[in-house]
């Protein structure tokens, strides 16, 4: 299985990272192992490539990502200004 | 003082620099009525906006600062569900809401829609004390645009999907700190809310309900609410829906604001494939 070395940015701090996945890795577990490497908070996140949001359910061949292609992580802001209970 | 010639050398030297579309506007530059200036922008059809009925979900932070654009364009009606009632922790970034509405306890939904009255009384305004889960789609179907300026992702669910079967736009916009978004979901073709979504919204979602589906007593994150940022994330909520009203809707898009990065970009989106809300049913 050929594997691609991607660039992972944190959005919020500029910082990234390189991960080598193979083709049929979902981006659900480099979201996931993004989060877990910068000791995010446990929220809602995004990824994307360019200006696409990429779809977390789809592997890294069928988005169409290639070696040294750049996907960056999104805070997904939940709130609206509302009062917590 | 300046003698008769210099007067009409001035006069002639300024009127060189107007603009050739200014000089054929045909509204005038001082009176006219309230909305003069809205309805000679030409990227909007201000007619269909005038005659519109929007509803906006949720009357915090973000709901302030849509309710009070769309009040100003003068739509027929704006519909107004918060089951919230007003605190003082909601006036740093509320400002319909007055120290009184705060220390009465008052609906949020009531209070807003009082103080709209007085910025547009062009508008009826209907305030719904209710939450926005026990509305369905016959609820939303009768408007021409719904703002979510909601709270959690479980709400937006329920009004994306009931929005979506409706067909009717839902323009969701979300905030934390100094990062917003906004998304324009244009029913039956494009992608919605729920498109956007993965697990590790589902995570957020499964910590505030019980294995039976209920709500738990799991306190929630209180989310970081700035006021310049709910202005500008409202804002570009209502202008989407100005432009959604006047039939120049851009959905499949997502509009991402970092206000700490100093970034504001427009990601496109597709449908999932796997989203509840593109099966054959709604086709």
């Amino acid at each position: 299985m050929k594997t691609s070395r991607l660039e992972v940015r944190n959005t919020q701090n500029g910082n990234s990272t390189l991960m080598e996945v193979d083709g049929k890795t979902k981006l659900q577990e480099i979201l996931d192992s993004a989060v877990e490497f910068w000791s995010l908070s446990n929220d809602a996140y995004l990824l994307k490539c360019g200006r696409k949001l990429l779809s977390a359910s789809r592997t890294v061949e069928e988005a169409g990502l290639s070696d040294g292609d750049v996907i960056e992580l999104l805070p997904d802001p939940e709130g609206g200004g509302r009062r917590y209970p | 003082m300046l003698s008769g010639n210099e007067r009409d050398r001035t006069t002639e030297i300024s009127t060189q620099y107007i603009p050739g579309w200014l000089m054929n506007d045909p509204v005038p530059a001082a009176g006219g009525d309230r909305y003069a200036r809205i309805r000679i922008v030409t990227a909007l059809d201000f007619e269909r906006i005038r005659h519109s009925t929007i509803c906006v979900a949720g009357a915090g932070a973000l709901g302030n600062e849509v309710l009070k654009n769309m009040a100003l364009y003068g739509p027929r009606k704006l519909v107004v569900v918060d089951n919230d009632s007003v605190d003082l922790s909601n006036l740093g970034r509320c400002f319909l809401f007055t120290e009184e509405d705060a220390l009465s306890g008052r609906g949020k939904a009531d209070a807003a829609c009082e103080s709209l009255r007085r910025i547009n009384s062009d508008v009826e305004f209907e305030g719904r004390e209710c939450d926005v889960l026990e509305l369905d789609r016959a609820f939303f179907s009768v408007f021409d645009a719904v703002i979510g300026c909601l709270d959690n992702i479980n709400a937006r669910l329920h009004v994306n999907s009931n929005c979506y079967y409706a067909g009717v736009p839902y323009i969701d916009g979300g905030l934390d700190g100094l990062t917003g978004r906004v998304q324009v979901v244009v029913p039956p073709e494009g992608a919605c809310y729920q498109c956007t979504l993965n697990a590790s919204h589902m995570k957020v979602l499964d910590r505030y309900f019980s294995c039976s589906g209920r709500e738990t007593n799991i306190p929630r994150r209180r989310v970081p609410a700035e006021p310049s940022v709910s202005a500008l994330i409202g804002s570009i909520q209502s202008l989407e829906a100005a432009k959604l009203l006047s039939g120049k809707a851009q959905g499949d898009s997502m509009q991402f604001y970092d206000g700490a990065m100093n970034w504001l970009e427009n990601i496109s989106v597709a449908i999932e494939p796997g989203c509840d809300n593109h099966g054959e049913m709604i086709k």
